[in-house]
């Protein structure tokens, strides 16, 4: 999978010879030979799945979860308005690596992917060859996205990388991976259910559970983190080390994505900060809504505990490898990207991210761009989305923009703080990818309103309204006490759906 | 040596009614949990994802099914004659049955939320044993003998079924991951 361009493997070669009889050499060389064209800048976007900027105290939240990403955010643009374009992986990843809103891409449901004609619109293959590409999914959803931008990739880290255990078959078939993964893994080698393989399948299944019972569970009272439903164990401390010594050694210039599992569920905390958060904070108790999974406000909140303390683990993790990356000179020569696929919902009766609901915790995700050298702090709050990060990245080096983009360059990249412009995030994962959505939620952002639509869930479509800027908590519903308002809104909205569905309506 | 060992291994006509009680019972196995998930998957994927999915799960009943077929063969070749080479349709037949049998009723205590059955590990080769033992009923009960014999010959018809379908399945497996 990874190939080495003839201009680094050249390199590498001429390296080796004075690395043999002078050590020294070594690092030297591996230091200023590998720099290939210095004039254009690196870029590495590190993604951390299910990370809601309602939870880091970055952007307020109580608790001390990210003091690390505080001490990143002193020399980066923070972006405090930032909207994923979905509210699970497959859509919020392929958001961001197309630069179109899901219903575009038709990323949208667990088998989807992106369609087709729209493969080639990827923020690899809009690096071009000039960049070493690489890509690191180290969840089974991003990978499954990712996979498909496989051709434009120099190097492809498989999920288990920087891990502890991994019992995929679906890594033994590289050449086609999606669909190995959905027959072995998802099927039958399955571990989340009765395997479909009845002699093969038990025989793997007692190999892994003998193979994970003697994995060290040191450091980690609730056990190693690990994918939630395939077999793969990894430790914090392995995987940001792994990620710290991967990247100076990687041909320049280069474009990383990195996305790693963390803080997805479980919320496996490490020793140091398991139990951290029993301080007693009890957040605003909001009514269960009707769509939601009905979930006690008791397990409600110690569930979100458990998620905070796993998000101050992965941040102190974080806070090692940013002062690695700062002795090594990452951040002078490149732009480092901190964001997340999509947050995480703990109010209304829900405690996950897989629900029909748009609510701010679980769209709201963080952004934060250091750019080259940056030295000084800059805030941004007008709304942005996972769609504007690939037409920036173009802009800021220099490349063409993929024939279909529906981002817009962010404010302080190139952009302009627009209050009123109108971003979506979408939710439909149970429609066919190819046919019109009937069963869906939609947000549209606009200014400081939020519209939201629900349609396919009961007989009849219902909308709901928020003002953002006075009611953050989105308590209060104004759809039905705005009418001027909500129809301007609803009218935009539907008109965007009709015009994405358009290509699928007979 | 050599000669006695090549004479044990049981003719294509002796293995094919062997290899059929495999086929019947193993197939069927991930065939009904494939359309146990086919709603699911006709509401994400397209025809061709499904059909490639199948192509899988039919490869890798093809390995399961030769794999289980090795333990009568090597039975046959390891054990003297009289004791398995001689009765090798009845004798693997029945052996694959109780075994695949007992398969299936260890698949049915695998529950991911719940702990890993490693009574049942501890107690597996017990039972196999037993079951092995059980086989050489055969040799006591006569009209057993001829029962084997008559299924036996009746579930050949799946393999007229299985293994063109399984082959071209491995010919698309291999493809899609060749080229």
């Amino acid at each position: 999978m990874s190939n080495i361009s003839r201009r680094s493997f050249l390199k590498l070669v001429g390296a080796a010879a004075p690395a043999i009889l002078f050590p020294a050499a070594t690092t030297w060389a591996e230091k200023h030979l590998n720099q290939g064209d210095s004039s254009k800048p690196n870029v590495i976007i590190l993604l951390f799945d299910a990370m809601s900027a309602r939870d880091l105290s970055l952007y307020g939240y109580p608790r001390p979860t990210s003091p690390n990403m505080e001490r990143f955010a002193e020399h980066a643009t923070v972006y405090h308005s930032h909207n994923s374009g979905g509210n699970y992986t497959i859509p919020g990843t392929a958001s961001l690596l197309t630069g179109t809103y899901p219903w575009t891409s038709r990323a949208l449901n667990y088998s989807s992917g992106v369609k087709k004609g729209m493969v080639e619109n990827n923020i690899f293959r809009a690096f071009g060859e000039e960049y070493h590409r690489l890509a690191f999914p180290q969840s089974m959803m991003a990978n499954f996205v990712v996979s498909q931008f496989q051709d434009d990739i120099n190097s492809f880290l498989p999920a288990d990388t920087f891990g502890k255990l991994n019992f995929l078959l679906s890594n033994y078939f590289p050449n086609d991976r999606n669909m190995a993964l959905r027959a072995l893994d998802d099927f039958m080698f399955q571990m989340q259910a009765k395997p479909a393989s009845m002699v093969l399948g038990p025989a793997n299944w007692s190999l892994y559970y003998r193979n994970s019972a003697r994995l060290s569970q040191k450091g980690y009272p609730m056990g190693l983190p690990h994918n939630s439903t395939y077999p793969l164990y990894f430790s914090l401390e392995d995987l940001f080390s792994g990620i710290t010594s991967l990247i100076p050694s990687l041909p320049q210039p280069y474009f990383t994505y990195l996305h790693l599992y963390p803080p997805h569920a479980p919320y496996r905390a490490s020793e140091r900060f398991d139990s951290k958060f029993i301080d007693g904070y009890w957040p605003e108790a909001k009514p269960v809504h009707r769509f939601s999974d009905g979930f006690s406000e008791t397990k409600i909140t110690t569930t979100r505990r458990r998620y905070d303390e796993y998000i101050a683990s992965l941040d102190w993790e974080f806070g090692k490898l940013m002062d690695a990356w700062e002795a090594e000179g990452v951040f002078e020569n490149s732009y480092v990207i901190i964001t997340s696929d999509h947050g995480e919902l703990f109010e209304r009766g829900e405690a996950r991210h897989t629900t029909p609901l748009l609510f701010d915790p679980v769209v709201h995700i963080p952004l934060l761009i250091s750019a080259p050298g940056q030295k000084a702090r800059s805030d941004v709050y007008s709304p942005t989305n996972a769609v504007d990060v690939l037409p920036t990245l173009m802009k800021l080096t220099g490349k063409s923009l993929p024939s279909q983009t529906e981002g817009q360059l962010l404010p302080g990249f190139g952009g302009i703080e627009d209050f009123e412009r109108s971003t979506f995030t979408v939710e439909a994962k149970r429609n066919p990818a190819l046919a019109p959505l009937k069963k869906a939620t939609i947000a549209m952002r606009k200014g400081t309103h939020k519209l939201i639509y629900y349609t396919g869930y009961e007989a009849k479509d219902s909308f709901e309204l928020y003002d953002l800027n006075d009611d953050i908590e989105e308590m209060h519903d104004l759809y039905p006490e705005n009418p001027a308002i909500a129809k301007k809104l609803r009218e935009e909205l539907l008109e965007s759906l009709l015009a994405a569905d358009k290509p699928y309506t007979k | 040596m050599k000669l006695n060992f090549v004479q044990k291994i049981p003719k294509l006509a002796q293995i094919a009614p062997v290899y059929a009680v495999a086929v019947a019972m193993i197939y069927p196995w991930s065939i009904s949990r494939f359309f146990w998930r086919l709603p699911s998957w006709l509401y994400y994927s397209s025809a061709g994802e499904i059909a490639v999915i199948f192509a899988y799960v039919m490869v890798v009943n093809l390995i399961e099914s030769a794999l289980v077929l090795l333990a009568p063969v090597l039975l046959s070749v390891i054990l003297p004659k009289k004791w398995f080479f001689e009765k090798f349709v009845t004798k693997g037949a029945l052996l694959l049955s109780f075994s695949l049998g007992y398969v299936m009723y260890f698949d049915n205590h695998l529950n991911y939320q719940s702990p890993f059955p490693l009574d049942l590990v501890y107690q597996t080769p017990i039972i196999l044993a037993v079951l092995f033992v059980l086989v050489f009923l055969v040799d006591w009960i006569g009209i057993l003998d001829k029962i084997l014999i008559d299924l036996s010959d009746r579930l050949i018809v799946f393999l007229y079924i299985s293994i063109p379908v399984s082959l071209l399945s491995l010919l698309v497996v291999l493809i899609r991951n060749i080229f």
